[in-house]
């Protein structure tokens, strides 16, 4: 009995933290995890541009770089990444507003409501979301993927998406191949994709 | 016809409606554990976003230190708290807002606030003012020459006449007219009081040639501030071709790309000079008083010593000089500077004033002047200037040689001083900065002479600082007494 209720304690505990970390104002209910930007030791942005909400579009895009499935692995390849497009090409901050692990964890980039550098005209009124590692010839695994689709559900729930969003794959609308062209087959199965942008 | 008009004013209409939105003024309050920022809710708006920085201007629409997006209004305000944090007494808030309003975006950067100031700030120790209460005898030590002699049975206090003088950090106490409010005798170098800077200048009109960096040091009693080659900073490093990150060391909060990274492209050298410069941006600042430096100024080619008196919170803007500055005193270290038709522009003249512009033509227009037959660098002086909100005095050993009234508003300058009072910019909290800068486009105009070689630069040429570095045997054997030396610092109430 009594182990039961400190189990129950412990649990709601836990859930009430990741409610304050994770969550901030909003509902966390059915979003996956995110771990901020400071999390995983990002550096602030040298500039904030605010997006006008709703979001119209939504780009997906892989990074090109090795793939990761732990934190401190993809810690890593996050902040060389943010440190090359803050200080290489002078961006404000890393250029997706999302990123995601193949172990289906959603790492923050410039995060919901401010404007990325991901895809040239897509940039104020779009969130760029990109998948860690190389996608051109393979998929990457089923959590990333589901990591992806309740990010937008979650999206959409709280206000930042607009319910009819436009889900784009980069290599669509600039001369990419990103997202690489087995995750572009796989998208194309998602709701809300715009097969003529 | 008229319905092409129609359509015009209809369209006219719906843009003024969609950009009458106007961000309001931040409201921010203090807490027991940190501070609430808050604006009013009004129809239309979406989202808001507050970024704040302690201490730290913003000079683009950076993230703060403090940053949020609130989703929701509440009660009628879009707020948010920033918790954990505890503000100190004399600390400044900088805040930027973006506002979504219908479907654009608004964005405003409101005035600095000090905390002292906002609501809620009765809970911080250091802020609470008490106006008319006598000193304590104990905090007297600087009145003992004007403090009547207590006898054992009764004890009187000098009698506290209210001052104009007002400082940063508040103090506890009320400040008594003819108070000394602050004092350095460089016994020792404090350095929790004097910060020494490390930045390039900023890269407007007026930059000089060098880099601040070094330490100052303590000798005899006096500091000494002194200028120093860069092949003697950074003997690694080519002043021709080199790159420098002055990284976590740097103190430049303007633009850190500007001031705190140096690389040399083309004729683009690295500033051929090094000098120390210290301030007590972070320990003090005064408004209205008389401050009085006793210091022995340099002499050498192409010095200029600065005594300055800067704006802490640049409330009327943060380029060039638009919360302007003031020097207490300088005179060139040239021993002889003429212009074409023979004026003199040497260290035999001093002069003090009130900096508003980045041209050097316009160096002297707020600016007050006295020549001697000898350079002010031969020995030591106190220099001396009162600040008032009616005037600026300025004094050499104790005799006034000039005074300038209000009136900068008036020039136009910078139509932001009209929101301030007769005096402005010169109305706000200013910190004392001693240093030594070298050439630059501010201080020397063009076509200057000195006794045996013109100036070898022309203002604003792009390679100014390189043709400077080139005629280095000419300037410096004339370097025979570089240094700045500063034997006290003191400032009054009045």
């Amino acid at each position: 009995m009594f182990r039961t209720t400190t189990l129950l304690l412990v649990l709601g505990l836990g859930l009430g933290l990741a409610g304050a970390a994770f969550g901030g104002q909003y509902s966390t209910k059915d979003c996956p995890r995110i771990k901020l930007k400071r999390q995983w030791g990002g550096k602030p942005a040298t500039g904030l541009d605010y997006q006008v909400r709703p979001i119209r579009y939504v780009v997906v895009h892989h990074t090109v770089t090795s793939d990761c499935s732990g934190f401190v692995e993809c810690a890593e390849i996050l902040q060389n990444m943010q440190s090359y497009h803050q200080n290489q090409l002078n961006y404000h901050d890393i250029c997706y507003n999302f990123l995601i692990g193949n172990d289906g964890v959603v790492y923050e980039g410039t995060g919901w409501g401010v404007t990325g550098s991901h895809t040239y005209g897509y940039n104020a009124n779009g969130t760029g979301i990109a998948f860690i590692g190389n996608y051109v010839e393979k998929l990457p695994p089923q959590a990333a993927l589901d990591a992806a689709k309740s990010l937008l559900a979650c999206g959409v729930k709280q206000g930042e998406l607009s319910e009819d969003y436009h889900l784009l794959a980069a290599s669509q609308v600039s001369d990419t191949k990103s997202p690489g062209l087995t995750l572009y087959n796989e998208i194309q199965e998602w709701p809300h994709w715009l097969s003529n942008p | 016809m008229q319905g092409e008009a129609m359509v015009m004013m209809l369209l006219a209409a719906c843009i003024c409606h969609s950009w009458s939105y106007k961000v309001p003024n931040v409201r921010v309050k203090l807490l027991e554990d940190g501070f609430r920022v808050a604006i009013p809710d009004e129809t239309g708006v979406k989202s808001v976003a507050f970024n704040v920085n302690r201490n730290r201007n913003f000079t683009s629409f950076a993230q703060g230190e403090f940053s949020m997006q609130v989703r929701s209004p509440k009660d009628g305000l879009w707020m948010h708290d920033f918790l954990h944090n505890e503000l100190r007494a004399h600390d400044t808030l900088y805040i930027w807002t973006s506002v979504q309003h219908e479907r654009a975006i608004f964005r405003d950067i409101s005035e600095p606030k000090q905390v002292c100031q906002l609501s809620g700030s009765s809970i911080l120790e250091g802020c609470s003012f008490s106006v008319g209460k006598p000193l304590p005898a104990t905090d007297q030590t600087a009145e003992t020459a004007t403090t009547p002699v207590t006898t054992s049975t009764t004890t009187t206090l000098a009698p506290c006449e209210p001052s104009l003088t007002e400082v940063s950090p508040v103090r506890s106490t009320s400040i008594c007219k003819g108070q000394l409010i602050f004092e350095e005798h460089f016994e020792q170098l404090n350095e929790s009081r004097w910060l020494h800077e490390v930045r390039a200048p900023l890269d407007t009109n007026d930059a000089e040639f060098v880099l601040y960096d070094g330490k100052a040091s303590i000798q005899h009693g006096n500091l000494v501030i002194k200028p120093r080659l860069w092949s003697d900073y950074r003997p690694d490093l080519k002043v021709s071709s080199a790159s420098l990150d002055l990284a976590e060391r740097c103190s430049g909060t303007h633009n850190r790309q500007k001031e705190c990274v140096l690389h040399t492209s083309g004729p683009i050298i690295m500033p051929p000079v090094v000098v120390p410069r210290l301030s007590t941006k972070e320990s003090f600042a005064f408004k209205y008083g008389r401050i009085e430096i006793r210091a022995k100024l340099p002499k050498g080619d192409w010095l200029m010593p600065l005594l300055l008196l800067e704006p802490l919170m640049e409330w009327y803007g943060q380029t060039g000089y638009e919360s302007g500055q003031l020097r207490i005193a300088f005179a060139r270290g040239n021993t002889q500077l003429r212009q074409p038709h023979g004026k003199i522009l040497d260290g035999r003249i001093l002069y003090g004033g009130a900096v508003l512009s980045t041209e050097a033509a316009q160096r002297e227009d707020f600016m007050v002047n006295q020549r001697r037959n000898e350079h002010y660098g031969n020995e030591f002086h106190v220099y001396g200037l009162e600040w008032s909100s009616e005037h600026l005095q300025f004094t050499v050993n104790g005799q006034p040689y000039g005074e300038l009234l209000s009136g900068f508003v008036e020039s136009d300058i910078n139509p932001r001083w009209r929101r301030g009072g007769p005096m402005a910019p010169f109305d706000r909290l200013f910190y004392i900065t001693l240093g030594i800068s070298v050439g630059g486009f501010g201080d020397f105009v063009d076509n200057l002479r000195t006794a045996s070689y013109a100036k070898p630069w022309t203002n604003k040429h792009p390679q100014a600082r390189l043709h400077f570095w080139q005629e280095q045997n000419k300037w410096l054997p004339t370097w025979e007494h570089p240094e700045l030396l500063v034997d006290y610092v003191r400032v009054y109430a009045i």
